[in-house]
């Protein structure tokens, strides 16, 4: 076992494949950073070109490109608060803020080293433990989607500000946003108004990118006048070994989170980075930081989506099922290139997935370098005038909603989140709400349906089963933890 | 008033300058890139099929192929981009056997009177597969065991109303059976869910199956070809099983209703030389895809035939509420 | 923004969301019941609307309740610069109004004449929006700024900007 590890870093080092790697995650950096490419498109754009390189070549550049493009999402995320990709929609919630207090290096390099800390578990996971871990992920069906997916709603919790009924009432419209487009279970075009632009719904980047980037943007007009706060030493990209140790505990088990996510199919680096930050804020010891530049609130997410990234493989090469969009591409360059992902690659062409092991390792160890090497550069980017920023953050939604399916009804979407996004903003409603309802619903109504043709209508089937049993309890746990702080934070102010 | 003149002015030179690139282009066809649209997310089976197709563009055609994905409603939106597009030749769409009868459903808005035919490229038939510790080794068992318990064994299939959907529902009306229909978001998710035990058999394609049946993990009890699968020659078809039960899914090539017939005669010699290339046979074996070469006219054929087996299947399925 | 403003906005945006979810359930009253499903296709997005109904009814209330109290706060406003022109003040004054006119314009500008064109004459229109108005340095970003989008897009990637019409 491990002397087939040491196989693949051999071959890794002895051929073009290292070289391939790094070209891997600095391409994937450019495209996660910017807006709308995302890492599933950056593949598809490359496998061609792996169609004439021999197999461990091409498959460590797509290994470098995904973990790069995961992880390159957040630094425009950090920087302007416009996610590179969706996976960096829950980075941004607490590293703009952070950027903006003056600490962009310093957020830049927690993502960095966290994206890689949770990418090397991960990889290390999947290297080690991926057929066991498969076992579990295949017993995942419709009932435990249901429950993954309710349970994802309840961080509504813990990104809602003050209001709870109004951080329900935005998760709702996130809800009734999915709902748009052919349903999942009967295939009935829904509210398309016969517009083919509405048959596949609203896509989740367009949504993702006016709602937190266009709003900024139409804030940044408004607020042109207004003082900026003097950047603290942008090039300053250091952390303490005291914040090290705080923000630790959550990148490990962040990785954790993200890498079981990755796991099951049908889930992706989006869930697994909003998951992390909700476990991270309900368990921090600073939960009142979140929202505000918490580092933890950097950390979490960034090491959850980097670990989906490796976790995402473990049912693509012990299944030969993918377990996220982009790996569902990857999955299909494997096949043209004559491999067959499934039980029998492990036996008949071991050699392979150890190459592919030690890609994922490597990778991790190229994006640190290149991180916070870079970190002092991209941070330079605030530096510029804040007119110019605004001005760029425009230019970059558009381009970003546009490019995701080449489609200039995307960005009249985008626009109309923004300007929702905006009008929150002015009664301080929260946002991130809006994201979680978007981004869970068709987990939720589409699992709901298929459990219930299943059960043959029978909910008791939730209760049948381990694993549900077991999600039923964290849920229920959760919302009490939630009712509790907030009667016990009322009690405390009656008696003030 | 000058403003007018102006603008008139403008006008005209600009639509001056787009007629004289018009008639530029009538000399050679093809003049410039050739687009194909594929109307599903890259990585899919279509998707490969297309990429691979289109490598050898310029060796055939003398013009690159470009390959877009437009994916999204179950195929619709690419298809729509397609319908929409100037019927000149230059926009193309690998088309899916779903637009044979996907208008009575509403989900497509349009059927294949809206596009020019050019030829088949692809055919791979359903397989109705199983976990391998199922207790049944031949359709002749499942059939028997679904007449007994009605509605107890769950097929999942891709996506209700498409084909993989219709090639259980085809299953069940010349059986006279019962099943529960599962729907999930892709093949993928849907052979996850029998390898979990979650639900009991599949009938997408016989090559979206074929590493879990390599492996051992699955089993195929009938192919619904019209013949063996060249990737699993000893899994005999429904129909030496003794049931009539025949479902295709076959892929075409086609452009928006229109073009002219010279044009389409160049395309479809280019796009032949290109399946005959040996590096996109090689490519569609790996896949375990079935290259299925017919002219414009029996690809009508298949098309039409394909339509008329499965309008009672569709008919089964809808009027049942 | 005045108190006054800002309480309407928030009755407006809860009111806006309960007509779109009266709109959806009248919209999907003929979306049929497909053979064997048990949860039909306006299920769940009617379930989700009962629910955006009742807190957006608590929000009201409670919005209410905050508007009588004065507990909503106007934003206080900038003072205008008097040595400029009409023009100038009229931008300044509604800022945020004309980069949503302007943004309309560039979506018209980028269906009509492509990417490149369209964010040439965009930017410098923004930036001025923006009070970012020295023309050496406006020309600089504007044409560096395109020249780089266009060359790690296109270029680098090629992956497409969006066309015009006119260039197609």
């Amino acid at each position: 076992m491990l002397g087939y590890l040491f196989d693949g870093f051999g071959f890794l080092f002895s051929s073009m494949a290292a070289l391939a790697l790094l070209a891997g995650v600095v391409l994937g950096i450019i495209i996660g950073v910017l807006p709308g490419l995302t890492a599933t498109m950056g593949i598809a754009l490359l496998i061609p070109l792996t169609y004439y390189v021999d197999p461990g070549i091409g498959l460590s550049l797509l290994i470098g490109l995904f973990a790069g493009g995961i992880y390159g999402g957040s630094v425009s995320a950090i920087l302007l608060k416009t996610p590179g990709t969706p996976a960096a929609g829950a980075t941004l919630l607490d590293g703009y803020p952070l950027a903006q207090s003056g600490h962009a290096g310093k957020a830049i390099t927690i993502a960095t080293i966290s994206s890689a800390i949770g990418g090397l578990i991960g990889a290390i996971i999947l290297s080690f433990l991926a057929p066991q871990i498969a076992k579990i992920a295949v017993k995942f069906g419709p009932p435990e989607y249901v429950l993954l997916g309710v349970y994802g709603l309840t961080m509504i919790s813990y990104v809602s500000g003050g209001s709870l009924t109004r951080g329900l009432f935005a998760g709702c419209i996130g809800l009734l946003i999915s709902t748009f487009g052919i349903d999942p279970i009967t295939s009935v075009p829904r509210f398309t108004f016969g517009t083919l632009n509405l048959l596949t719904g609203f896509e989740l980047l367009p949504i993702l990118i006016g709602i937190f980037a266009m709003s900024q943007a139409i804030e940044g007009v408004r607020d042109v006048r207004t003082e900026v706060k003097a950047q603290v030493k942008l090039t300053k990209i250091g952390i303490s070994l005291k914040e090290f140790v705080r923000i630790l505990p959550h990148v490990v088990k962040s990785a954790f989170i993200g890498t079981f996510v990755g796991a099951i199919p049908g889930t992706g680096t989006d869930i697994a980075a909003f998951l992390s930050y909700g476990e991270a804020k309900r368990s921090s010891k600073h939960p009142e930081e979140f929202g505000k530049g918490s580092i933890e609130g950097v950390a979490a997410p960034e090491a959850g989506n980097n670990a989906c990234v490796n976790g995402a493989m473990i049912p693509m090469f012990t299944l030969g099922i993918p377990g996220e969009a982009a790996t569902a591409v990857i999955l299909g360059g494997l096949m043209v290139l004559g491999l067959q992902p499934g039980p029998l690659l492990f036996t008949e062409k071991p050699e392979v997935i150890y190459t592919v092991f030690a890609s994922t390792i490597t990778s991790n160890l190229i994006m640190i370098v290149l991180g916070i090497l870079g970190a002092r550069f991209f941070a330079k980017v605030l530096s510029l005038p804040k007119s110019v920023i605004v001005a760029f953050i425009f230019i970059f939604s558009v381009l970003g909603a546009y490019s995701m399916r080449n489609s200039m009804f995307d960005v009249l979407v985008m626009a109309m989140a923004g300007l929702l996004g905006f009008a929150f903003s002015i009664i301080k409603y929260p946002i991130p709400p809006v994201l979680l309802g978007v981004i869970l619903g068709p987990l939720v109504e589409s699992n709901l349906g298929r459990t219930l043709l299943i059960s043959d209508g029978n909910l008791t089937i939730f209760f049948k089963r381990p694993i549900s049993i077991f999600f039923i309890l964290i849920i229920v746990a959760t919302i009490g933890q939630n009712l509790y702080k907030h009667y016990s934070k009322k009690q405390k102010n009656k008696t003030l | 008033m000058r403003k007018v003149a102006l603008l008139m002015l403008a006008i005209m030179m600009v639509s001056s300058v787009t007629f004289a690139q018009g008639v530029q282009e009538e000399e050679v066809f093809p003049s410039k890139p050739i687009k194909l649209i594929v109307p599903w997310s890259a990585g899919g089976g279509t998707d490969a099929i297309a990429r691979a197709l289109a490598k050898n563009g310029e060796k055939h055609l003398g013009v690159p192929v470009v390959v877009e994905n437009k994916p999204g409603g179950t195929g619709a939106v690419g298809l729509g981009e397609t319908v929409k597009a100037d019927p000149d030749g230059y926009t193309l769409a690998v088309i899916p056997v779903e637009l044979s009868f996907l208008k009575e459903s509403g989900i497509y808005p349009f059927d294949f009177s809206n596009f020019t035919k050019i030829m088949n490229l692809n055919t791979d038939p359903s397989a109705l597969t199983v976990k391998s510790d199922a207790p049944w080794d031949t359709l002749e068992e499942f059939v028997e065991y679904a007449r007994k318990n009605p509605g107890e064994i769950k097929i999942g299939h891709s996506g209700t109303g498409m084909l993989w959907h219709l090639a259980a529902a085809t299953l069940a009306l010349s059986t006279d059976t019962e099943y529960t229909y599962v729907p999930f978001n892709g093949a993928a998710d849907a052979i996850a869910s029998v390898l979990g035990g979650n639900i009991d058999a599949v009938t997408v394609s016989g090559a979206e199956v074929s590493s879990q049946v390599r492996a051992g993990e699955m089993k195929i009890l009938a192919v619904f070809g019209e013949r063996r699968m060249d990737i699993f020659p000893d899994i005999p078809t429904a129909r030496e099983q003794g049931f009539d039960v025949v479902v295709n899914t076959f892929r075409g090539l086609g452009g928006p209703a229109g073009i002219p017939e010279d044009r389409v005669a160049i395309l479809h010699e280019g796009f032949k030389k290109m399946l005959e290339e040996p590096d996109f046979v090689q490519v569609i074996e790996n896949m375990g895809l079935g290259i299925d070469y017919r002219n414009t006219e029996d690809y009508n054929k298949l098309t039409e035939n394909t339509a008329k087996t499965l309008a009672p299947v569709l008919e089964s399925l809808l009027a049942v509420k | 923004m005045k108190a006054k403003q800002k309480f309407g906005l928030e009755i407006g945006i809860n009111t806006f969301f309960i007509m779109v979810v009266l709109m959806m359930s009248v919209v999907s009253k003929n979306y049929d019941f497909v053979q064997g499903t048990i949860l039909g296709a306006r299920t769940f997005p009617i379930l989700v609307g009962i629910f955006l109904s009742l807190f957006a009814l608590v929000n009201i209330a409670a919005s209410v309740v905050r508007y009588r109290k004065n507990e909503i706060v106007s934003d206080e406003k900038e003072q205008l610069d008097s040595d400029s022109s009409p023009f100038v003040r009229s931008v300044q004054k509604y800022r945020v109004q004309y980069a949503l006119g302007l943004l309309v314009c560039y979506y018209l500008l980028l269906l009509t004449f492509g990417f490149i064109i369209s964010t040439l004459i965009f930017i410098p229109s923004i930036l001025f929006i923006l009070e970012y108005r020295k023309p050496v340095a406006v020309s600089l970003v504007t044409v560096i700024g395109v020249a780089l989008l266009y060359i790690a897009f296109k270029v680098l990637l090629g992956v497409p900007l969006p066309q015009g019409f006119l260039f197609s």
